[in-house]
């Protein structure tokens, strides 16, 4: 394998003509190809370019570099603020060793149908800034998964910041990961959810679910349940029973995919009515 | 007992701040100048018969030494159990089988060549489902029987039975082995390798088909072992490939390595069927274990009697039934895992007792209170329990830290999460028959105290264990004292370190050779002091005469005049325990119970989410009768850390395997509790000084875990009012006990 370090965006670019693998926290890239799992002729260390790690307010978006740590997320008065699904998901995510290293594009990177950060970043419309020698492209995140850990991202492609909308203050939002342990466990499920609200109307409603599909997603015909209405029960249920519809979960070793797929309705329904300060019910 | 000053006291074990810090030289941190790598070539497929072992490409390559394969052994081609060879020769019936070995100049290059070795396979028919005692083979039929099983039930008003599933376990380490092989000057074979058991250097000599006295274990501080580092294969390896290159050689395995090749806990399916009166009174049990061996019996002959020995828990029940076989398959090979099976039946026998206490309306606690076994009252095979029983005064005393009998806690229920204490008691043995053991103590001639002794440092103390041991029966300082462990041309032996036995055996040994020195001690103080040597004590390094306490001399110079006198100040003692005198023990043997057993009283606190199935520990409390601590702080060490690997059990851990290949060979797919899984946690430690170690200490390594999964399932049993039936207890089983999820069959 060549090793190349990077000092500066260009100089990475560069290297990576051809295709190139770019490590930056390396958390997944180092034991994939310790183990085997992952094969690279050239990797090009992406770690010391200080210019791509912020969290930036621009333009009434949040701008996170790529190099930003999810500790760095833990640490933005911002991402609290304004991106509270996603700053829960970066409480749940690891440990706090992992936390220190795993960048945030790392994550996306990974393609994993279980990232932590996907579900977050999916309900607040992240879109993806990518650079190479020949130019630069946006790309939504909703599309930036092909299928099992398979990116559209070109091999001389790098990903240089997320970009998401902004939530507002009475956005009512809600997240959780459903794990096995209470650190360091890959997600059996996760949840984020975000409703815009005009007055007690729901005017934008976004639902989006990871570890229960090939790639995470928005559970579009969930939000449809939603959008336009005073959310009552009955859209309540419709949007679980959607989401869970909408679910292709597989077995393996965290959960069964009957398990995932009920989870899918539980989980939404439960979100949805603690985003609304509904009461909770329980269904025993 | 008189007042002591050593045992019972928690001083800080000496090899605790290099743990700390990093400095313990482990197994894989000792190199040898001019060392090379080995690698051993893994089966691909099982089971199967192996047709051809091509070495060619594996040669060609620049920098590989040798490879070797069942030929090339020159003697006999066993580990430590005659059915499990070293290299597997014409058949592999378990995924961690190796069929050839590869010494190379580096990590890198052995592992290439051992990937090159072409193995030719032709596949064989598997056995995978142990439980349907259909597709393996039978290895042990152990029955026991007892009063009259039939009135038993017709006396009973209530009947409860049910099946109960306890899943295949990885022992889970922290420290994967490795270590480095080499011949010394003399052809002596030197193997530095973490074991628990430096008995194995007699193994590999007979494998190496040397004198035993040629080879030489030496084994350094472990990372954990559990029942899962008593083999001698990796210290076998190491050394056919130093003797074949002249060499030293290391091998460290990854974690893959370490949990596709190392024994696992076997799984239990167990059926039970336990009756009472109305009034609260157990009047018989049934019981049927089936485990599931692997690819090797193994121990699991002994293992399944162990288990139904304590099958129906610490119960006098006039009548019962048992019987236990072990499955041969090509599953992961099982073994002794911190409980020898004692931690499975914990589990079915404590869930039956809280589904009798609800059939019958009382309380789980006071029905099990009702029904406590005692000095003198019988076992599963009619061994009468040899020394007290204080469980009704672990009862009382858990009762008064948690405040509140077992059952829902509805007023701190939550959301969906619903909450429940349980209560179980439960019963683990130590010491088998005719276990015996030797340590060396010697005193140099500045008073100092070196102790030998073949036990192995598991990481549960047994060093310290052994200083305090020596320091308090000689009168001196623990900083006058020195261990020396588990080096086979040096130390003593004193058998496996496992089974809770060490205390019992080495420590015992230690006792009575450090006692066997303060007597001759004694009499040369009694020289000086012109008293008689029955009228003097030694504490704190002065011998004195115990009616005129001024009276007295340092013990230095006690010493230094009985070397004067010719008084030898070595001395090696034994333990050496007995045999069951019970009657109807002929026909089990020696593994026919324990020589002594140990009680517990365990409780836990836990909520279940009643939407997802997810359960969280939030209090706990484990209590047994330790019999005396040597070590408090290890004492409450073991508690906590052996009760929260049981709690893993319950919640997380399971090894999974498809036709005998492991899924989950990593620290992310099988998961053991991290410290935030942790609950909060309080111990009760009593002491009835009944034990056969010295100073009359239990053997308490094991007990703590055997009833941690049982207190996790009875307390989330009462929670959501449903009987839990399978551990670990993951949100699909939650689910499906709650009749809120269909499965097409859960895995058992």
């Amino acid at each position: 394998m060549e090793f190349l370090r990077a000092a500066s965006v260009d100089e990475a670019l560069a290297a990576a003509q051809g295709g190139a693998a770019f490590v930056a926290g390396g958390t997944n890239l180092v034991p994939d190809v310790l183990f085997g799992r992952k094969k690279i002729a050239r990797a090009v260390d992406i770690s010391r370019l200080d210019e791509l790690r912020f969290i930036e307010e621009a333009d009434g978006k949040i701008r996170i570099g790529a190099l930003a740590t999810v500790t760095d997320l833990l640490e933005s008065e911002l991402i609290r603020a304004a991106a509270s699904p996603l700053y829960e998901s970066a409480l749940e995510f690891a440990g706090p060793l992992v936390r220190n290293r795993a960048s945030v594009a790392g994550n996306l990177m990974d393609a994993s149908p279980a990232a932590d950060l996907v579900p977050p970043l999916l309900v607040q419309d992240a879109v993806v800034e990518l650079a190479s020698a020949e130019g630069e492209r946006s790309l939504p995140l909703s599309e930036f998964f092909l299928d099992y850990r398979k990116t559209a991202v070109r091999p001389e492609e790098l990903m240089k910041a997320i970009v998401i909308e902004l939530l507002k203050t009475d956005d009512r939002c809600a997240y959780y990961k459903l794990q096995l342990r209470r650190a360091m466990a890959i997600a059996v499920l996760g949840v984020a959810v975000v409703l815009r609200m005009e007055k007690s109307v729901c005017v934008e409603a976004a639902i989006s679910l990871g570890a229960v599909a090939a790639v995470p997603y928005r559970a579009q015909a969930a939000e449809a349940c939603l959008r336009g209405k005073e959310v009552g029960e009955a859209d309540i249920e419709a949007a679980a029973a959607a989401a869970e519809d909408s679910a292709r979960p597989i077995d393996d070793v965290r959960a069964s995919a009957a398990y995932r797929k009920k989870m899918c309705g539980v989980l939404v329904r439960r979100l949805l009515k603690k985003a609304l300060g509904m009461p909770q019910t329980v269904a025993v | 007992m008189a007042q002591m000053t050593h045992v019972g006291a928690s001083p800080t074990k000496e090899d605790a701040l290099a743990k700390a810090v990093g400095d313990t030289v482990y197994g894989d941190d000792f190199h040898m100048p001019g060392e090379i790598y080995g690698k051993a070539v893994r089966a691909s497929m099982t089971p199967a018969r192996i047709k051809e072992i091509d070495a060619a490409e594996a040669l060609a390559l620049p920098g590989v030494h040798c490879v070797l394969t069942a030929k090339d052994i020159p003697g006999l081609n066993a580990g430590r159990y005659p059915d499990y060879p070293v290299l597997a020769e014409e058949v592999v019936v378990d995924i961690g089988d190796a069929v050839a070995l590869v010494a190379a100049d580096t990590r890198d290059l052995a592992e290439e060549a051992a990937s090159l070795v072409r193995v030719a396979y032709e596949p064989l028919p598997g056995a995978y489902d142990f439980a349907s005692l259909e597709e393996g083979e039978v290895v042990c039929d152990w029955k026991t029987d007892k009063g009259d099983l039939a009135a038993g039930f017709a006396e009973a008003d209530v009947i409860v039975e049910n099946t109960y599933f306890s899943a295949c376990l990885d022992h889970a380490f922290i420290e994967p082995e490795g270590g480095v092989a080499w011949v010394d000057e003399r052809g002596v074979v030197n193997i530095r390798v973490p074991t628990q058991m430096i008995e194995n250097y007699q193994n590999v000599a007979r494998t190496l088909d040397l004198p035993l006295s040629r080879v030489r274990y030496d084994c350094p501080m472990l990372g954990g072992a559990f029942g899962g580092k008593e083999h001698p294969l990796l210290g076998a390896f190491m050394a056919l490939l130093a003797i074949e290159t002249g060499r030293p050689v290391r091998m460290a395995y990854s974690r893959e390595e370490t949990m596709n090749t190392g024994s696992k806990k076997h799984p239990f399916l167990m059926k039970y069927r336990t009756g009472a009166t109305k009034d609260g009174k157990l009047t018989a049990i049934d019981v049927d274990i089936i485990g599931d061996a692997g690819g090797y019996t193994a121990n699991s002959k002994g293992l399944l009697l162990g288990a139904l020995v304590v099958s129906g828990g610490p119960y006098e029940i006039p009548n019962a039934r048992g019987r236990a076989r072990a499955v041969r398959t090509n599953n992961p090979f099982t073994e002794a895992m911190r409980g020898v099976g004692a931690n499975q039946v914990c589990f079915a026998y404590e869930a039956q007792m809280d589904e009798l206490a609800a059939r019958l309306g009382m309380d789980p606690l006071e029905f099990r209170e009702q029904n406590f076994i005692d000095r003198g009252e019988t076992l599963m095979q009619n061994q009468p329990v040899p020394t007290r029983v204080m469980l009704p005064e672990l009862v009382e005393e858990t009762k008064k830290l948690i405040g509140r009998s077992a059952g829902r806690v509805p007023e701190k229920d939550h959301g969906p999460w619903r909450v429940g204490v349980g209560y179980v008691a439960n019963i683990g043995g130590y010491g088998r028959p005719r276990n015996e053991g030797e340590v060396y103590v010697g005193v140099d001639e500045d008073g100092s105290v070196s102790v030998r002794t073949g036990a192995s440092d598991v990481g549960a103390g047994q060093t310290q264990t052994n200083r305090q041991i020596a320091a308090e029966a000689l009168g001196i300082a623990l900083e006058d004292v020195t261990v020396t462990m588990s080096d086979s041309h040096v130390t003593p032996l004193v058998g496996v370190t496992a089974g809770s036995r060490q205390t019992m055996i080495s420590g015992g040994a230690c006792y009575r050779a450090s006692a066997e020195l303060r007597d001759r001690i004694l009499k040369g103080a009694a020289e000086l002091l012109e008293a008689d040597p029955e009228d003097l004590d030694i504490r704190e390094g002065r011998v004195y005469v115990k009616a005129a306490e001024e009276r007295g001399v340092a013990f230095g110079e006690a010493v230094a005049q009985c070397r004067k006198m010719g008084v030898g100040l070595h001395a090696v003692g034994k333990t050496k325990l007995g045999v069951h005198e019970y009657e109807g023990n002929e026909q089990y043997g020696d593994a026919g119970g324990w020589m002594d057993y140990v009680f517990g009283i365990h409780a836990a606190e836990v909520e279940v989410n009643v939407d997802t199935g997810e359960l969280r520990v939030l209090n706990y409390w484990s209590g047994h009768d330790v019999g005396q601590s040597i070590n408090l702080q290890h004492v409450e060490g073991q508690f906590e850390g052996g009760t929260m690997m049981g709690v893993g059990h319950a919640l997380t851990e399971e090894v999974l395997t498809q036709k005998g290949a492991l899924l989950n060979n990593e620290f992310h797919g099988y998961l053991i509790p991290t410290s935030v899984d942790t609950p909060e946690w309080d111990n009760v430690i009593l002491e009835s000084g009944e034990g056969l170690g010295p100073y009359g200490a239990k053997g308490i390594g094991e007990p703590p875990c055997t009833a941690g999964a049982a207190a996790v399932a009875c307390a989330a049993g009462q929670a959501i009012g449903a009987r839990i039936t399978r551990i670990p207890i993951t949100p699909d089983h939650v689910m499906e006990v709650l009749g809120r999820l269909k499965t097409n069959g859960s895995q058992s």
